[in-house]
């Protein structure tokens, strides 16, 4: 079966962003950690585009925590537009650990 | 894991509904196809979007919790009945060998809550009722229950 996720790494406004289009479960989890590893640790602020995810379990909502770990004290800025994908991060407790917003242009720096 | 009392469960089997029977490989990319026919079934019920939806996560978090530990030869075999308004999923996974202590899937890093208890987070969430337990060494078996919601039928006439 061929999975259903893409994962990219890209810089906006020279911000690391990790976009993930299609379904997170535990058969495509490792591609989004993957794409999570591929942004170095020192980054202040990590951006993760969930808007193009259509279905999160708990292997992603682990991932998502342990990139929020990894980047120490930097920002892990999840962007969700889908009301399951913020449904999931409710209901498990996790989404005040971190800073969700709804748009990816909220999630990035102010141009200069 | 469980959130009503083991009687009220039994006493939806063996009155004569509806099964659908669904066998797998017990395979991280199976787990789709769970999903679907979960889902497929739900709309054939009437089951509202959101329910839908809440259903295909409820579904994935059982079979992931039921197969933990699963060999390469291990097998999910998944059973639904339904009622109006309840629909019940039996998932049973043979071939699943490691303890419990030992199932832990790994997170890539220390001092992160469990994923089994993300899982049973959402279990609780979005289900009437749900457990996980161990049949025998090589046997777990795991069940939900989710119920449709009676104005949405109505609402279909």
């Amino acid at each position: 079966m061929n999975d259903v996720l893409t994962v990219s790494v890209a810089r906006d406004r020279g911000v690391p962003v990790v976009t993930a289009i299609g379904e997170v479960d535990v058969s495509t989890a490792p591609l989004l950690r993957d794409g999570l590893l591929g942004v170095p640790a020192d980054e202040p602020l990590v951006v993760v585009d969930l808007s193009e995810v259509t279905f999160l379990d708990s292997t992603g909502i682990s991932v998502l925590v342990a990139a929020r770990k990894r980047a120490l004290g930097a920002s892990v800025r999840l962007v969700v537009t889908r009301p399951q994908i913020a449904k999931v991060l409710e209901v498990t407790g996790l989404a005040s650990q971190f800073e969700v917003v709804a748009a990816r242009r909220e999630a990035l720096p102010a141009r200069s | 894991m469980t959130a009503r009392e083991e009687p009220e469960r039994d006493a939806l089997r063996g009155l004569g509904r509806e099964r659908v029977l669904l066998s797998l490989p017990a395979d991280a990319r199976f787990g789709a196809l769970a999903r679907m026919c979960a889902s497929a079934l739900a709309s054939q019920l009437g089951f509202a979007v959101d329910e839908i939806e809440d259903l295909r996560l409820a579904v994935d978090e059982l079979v992931i919790s039921t197969t933990a530990g699963a060999t390469p030869q291990a097998r999910a075999d998944l059973e639904f009945v339904f009622s109006d308004e309840l629909l019940e999923i039996t998932c049973t996974a043979s071939g699943v060998v490691a303890d419990d202590d030992e199932e832990e899937p790994d997170s890539g890093d220390a001092g992160i809550l469990p994923q089994r208890i993300l899982s049973e987070r959402i279990l609780d969430a979005l289900t009437e009722a749900h457990a996980i337990e161990r049949q025998s060494i090589s046997t777990r078996r795991g069940w939900i229950q989710v119920r449709r919601t009676v104005g949405d039928r109505d609402a279909r006439g």
